[in-house]
């Protein structure tokens, strides 16, 4: 059994500690635990009568996303931003996905692209200048903030003269200057100190079962953050039979490995089971980077539906009705989530022998063992220092033996080989072996 | 099972005699008194009126009950204002109330413009005293407040406990309100006399919590409409989803409080921008965490810091556990009220940590595990325990649970108290559940 934070509907945001989903049932926003208590709830000051498929926060907002038809999902979505304000949680925007000539709209899963960064300088009210500083690639994410792009700034941490604690303040980008200031269109009414947070949000990204109206191929829609409307539409197949996507900035791949280079801002989406990484920096929406996870029956040969998932720092919030855990199967009544993470971790050991077959006899006979050992993304899992991996055999004929059964280190291809030797007699020999991570 | 008024109807409230709860009761076609262990005292036959739904909500105002039914035929609903009856006065000083007796309606019959549905409703009512001894035939007298008191208003004044005027009623109108001295003069000189802290009553108007806006159709948008007493005309109409299922409303100083979903929202009926005055988290989660409990009436007590919620089942806490259970009274229909205090409390617990995957001991890392403890209305809880624990999953291989520094830490001004998780030694993955519980 997995229960832990037992939502009643398909969408899931995490804003650490808490777990939040709509409710239409109770026209309800629910702010959970992660062992599922409730800790606090927002009447919705409009209704809804559908599922809420997606749930996103950008950081000031929450974003959903629900069928304009509950049981026709071809007729379309909408998708809607709402605020806190007084307890109550306030409509701003509604964009609407109808189907028509053009487009058929079918989707379950959308993000909202959005950075963070910090006040640096000019944090004073009274002015419209503010300089920002982006973690990552600073300049890249500066230059996304073109006239007319929204800011998000606080919780304010400035005392002094005037007290602001906890205060937030929504501004717009008249222009910018290199390397890092921003004029605003109107003056801070509020003031920040150097290190307060900063956001904004650029683009909405949703994934249609359809490109265009084609029935068969999906596609990735990119729209515009303030007017819904469409900017582009890039087809693919990985696009189509997508529940659970979100935007991250990743930064927990290790310095000195090969995932080093991916550290950043990515449209991450799960299709069957991986977790697909998209730079959408770059105009060819490249798939950058692939995890596999562990959503697979204990047979693997279904994928289970994941139907939202949220993030907090490395770790990846999965939400599921069906779990696998180690190797024991489980379908809960209420959605809760399975944990992954960022963090590369060995997920694979592959072992191959050359030969495959010896002869048993009084001369020796030898096979080359190859292990090699990959992560989550399919790619050699190389820590510094090195981690280890020890050979087992059982079975085997008489007198066989292995050339190493101690600690050996992994080469920087994270492989490590050792030798088996054959003996007088014949026998089937299995051949084992364990990693041990690296302190 | 903590059952307490044990009562057949969903309507309660409090009345003339301290210390007695009063009920609608459809069966008996009575107003019924209980005491607080369910035994009932008195009944009071319903007079000049009849029910012709059940009573949905029962409020007392100091000298009048009020009670809320649908119409019959789904023409609407009324809002009914009923007296014990009779009662003492100059003229009957020996009179015992024996009936329950109308005494006027507020109907509201759908129209074209409103659909009128509605679980809840509040009379807005001010309980005030005597500020000193005022004898038969004065026509101004002192109240400790003439706070929203109009030239125009009826007032009802007593029971007295004058000597040689016990228990005696009577109703004056104001003619003139003094609010430099709290005088206020009478249209006719009082009948009896009164002594300091004898009660004084007035109500202003009804709100009431109707589930659409005047759109005409079911919109589900949820709408304020208060409606003045005795004008009986809409006052002030306010709408939004925060108006909307609610269940149980009361009325209490310059407070409107009601029940929607799991919260008791409070507002000052005062505060011209309506907004809120504060939301808490009340109890109101079944024990599969998910489905809320309908709270059917409510008695708001806020001198004594606390909430009466009438209802059918309640969630309990096991103090050694931690587990939740639901509890349906038996045998059924029964409804006993649950208190709901408004003074903070801890009311939940949440986990956050920086990573959720760590390598076994003797690797470096270690997880950061913060506890974040809230009250009832989401804000942080200084200076509380929080006991750390760490135990392996039901789902975990076999293995030792690492350890956690400091076992016991104080929550901050944010509410948050933290340790630091250790990992185990460990050839395998282990599964490890970690706890915060409040000491």
């Amino acid at each position: 059994m997995v229960k832990n934070i037992r939502l009643l509907n398909p969408n899931m945001v995490n804003i650490s500690p808490y777990f939040y989903s709509f409710d239409h049932q109770t026209d309800t926003m629910i702010q959970k635990a992660d062992d599922g208590t409730l800790a606090f709830a927002y009447p919705l000051d409009t209704p809804i009568t559908n599922t809420v498929r997606s749930l996103e926060h950008d950081g000031e907002s929450f974003w959903t996303l629900d069928r304009i038809t509950e049981v026709t999902a071809s007729d379309g979505f909408r998708i809607r931003r709402w605020v806190i304000e007084n307890f109550v949680m306030v409509l701003q925007q509604t964009f609407e996905y109808a189907t028509n000539s053009t487009d058929i709209f079918e989707s379950d899963a959308f993000t909202i692209e959005r950075y963070e960064g910090i006040v640096v300088a000019n944090g004073a009210e009274n002015t419209n200048l503010l300089n920002v500083t982006f973690d990552g690639d600073h300049a890249t994410i500066f230059n996304l903030l073109t006239p007319g792009t929204n800011l998000f700034l606080g919780p304010s941490s400035k005392i002094s003269p005037t007290n602001f604690t906890g205060q937030t303040l929504r501004v717009t980008v008249n222009s910018i200057t290199a390397p890092n200031l921003v004029t605003l269109t109107t003056p801070k009414t509020v003031g920040f100190s150097s290190g307060d947070k900063v956001v904004f949000s650029k683009n909405i990204w949703f994934f249609n079962q359809h490109y265009l109206t084609t029935l068969s191929a999906g596609a990735l829609y990119k729209a515009s953050i303030s007017t819904g409307a469409l900017i582009n539409r890039t087809q693919g197949g990985a696009f189509r039979d997508i529940g659970a996507t979100a935007f991250h900035n990743v930064e927990s791949f290790p310095v000195g490995t090969a995932l080093e280079d991916f550290n950043g801002h990515y449209l991450l989406f799960i299709r069957t089971n991986n977790l697909l990484f998209i730079d959408v920096n770059d105009s060819n929406l490249p798939v950058v980077l692939s995890a596999i996870q562990n959503n697979l029956n204990t047979t693997a040969t279904e994928a289970f539906t994941v139907s939202d998932m949220g993030i907090a720092g490395n770790t990846i919030f999965r939400l599921q009705t069906q779990f696998n855990i180690n190797g024991t199967e489980s379908t809960e009544s209420t959605f809760n989530y399975q944990l992954a993470t960022f963090r590369p971790f060995p997920t694979a050991i592959a072992l191959t022998a050359v030969e495959a077959i010896l002869a048993a006899g009084v001369g020796v006979s030898t096979s080359l063992i190859t292990a090699t050992v990959t992560d989550q993304y399919a790619l050699p899992f190389v820590t510094l220092p090195a981690s280890t991996i020890a050979f087992t055999t059982a079975g085997g004929g008489t007198g066989s033996s292995l050339s190493n059964t101690g600690q050996i280190p992994l080469n920087a291809n994270a492989q490590a080989f050792v030798t088996y030797n054959s003996g007088p007699t014949a026998g089937l020999v299995t051949i084992g072996a364990t990693v041990t991570i690296a302190t | 099972m903590p059952v307490n008024v044990q009562l057949n109807d969903a309507n309660f409230s409090l009345g003339p005699e301290e210390g007695f709860f009063y009920s609608v009761s459809s069966d008996l076609n009575s107003l019924i008194q209980v005491e607080a262990d369910g035994t009932v005292v008195d009944s009071f036959p319903i007079a000049l009126s009849q029910l012709r739904n059940p009573v949905k909500e029962l409020h007392y105002d100091g000298t009048f009950f009020w009670t809320l039914e649908d119409l019959p035929s789904d023409l609407g609903l009324v809002i009914k204002k009923w007296r014990l009856f009779p009662f003492k006065t100059l003229a009957f000083p020996s009179a015992i109330p024996f009936e329950f007796r109308w005494q006027d309606e507020l109907t509201l019959i759908h129209g074209p413009n409103i659909r009128w549905e509605a679980d809840a409703f509040a009379v807005e009512h001010y309980h005030r005293f005597f500020d000193g001894s005022f004898l038969a035939g004065v026509s101004i007298v002192r109240l400790n407040s003439v706070e929203h008191l109009n030239i125009g208003d009826d007032i009802y004044l007593g029971p007295s406990d004058f000597g040689g005027f016990i228990g005696n009623e009577e109703t004056k109108r104001v003619t003139f309100v003094n609010t430099a001295t709290l005088q206020v003069t009478l249209g006719s000189p009082i009948q009896n006399s009164y002594i300091s802290n004898d009660p004084v009553d007035y109500s202003k108007s009804l709100f009431i919590f109707n589930q659409h806006s005047f759109t005409g159709i079911e919109d589900n948008r949820g709408t304020l409409a208060q409606f003045s007493y005795p004008g009986k005309f809409q006052q002030k109409v306010d709408t939004g989803g925060k108006y909307h299922d609610v269940s149980a409303a009361d009325y209490d100083g310059s407070t409107l409080a009601w029940v929607r979903g799991s919260q008791i929202i409070q507002l000052n009926v005062f505060n011209p921008t309506f907004d809120l005055q504060s939301s808490l988290e009340a109890n109101l989660v079944q024990d599969d965490m998910f489905t809320f409990i309908e709270v059917f009436d409510l008695i708001a007590d806020l001198d004594s810091n606390v909430f009466l919620k009438l209802q059918d089942r309640e969630t309990t806490e096991s103090v050694g556990t931690g587990s939740f259970t639901t509890t349906v009274f038996t045998p059924p229909p029964q409804y006993n009220f649950q208190t709901q205090v408004t003074t903070p409390v801890v009311n939940s617990i949440a986990l956050d940590m920086d990573t959720r995957f760590a390598k076994p001991f003797p690797s470096a890392d270690k997880i950061i595990v913060a506890t974040v403890v809230r009250d009832q209305f989401g804000l942080p809880v200084l200076g509380q325990s929080v006991q750390f624990g760490a135990a392996l999953s039901d789902s975990s291989p076999p293995g030792t649970p690492g350890t956690l520094s400091p076992v016991i830490a104080i929550t901050n001004t944010s509410g948050i108290a933290v340790s630091t998780y250790t990992p185990s030694s460990s050839p395998v993955n282990l599964l490890v559940d970690i706890t915060g519980t409040v000491l």
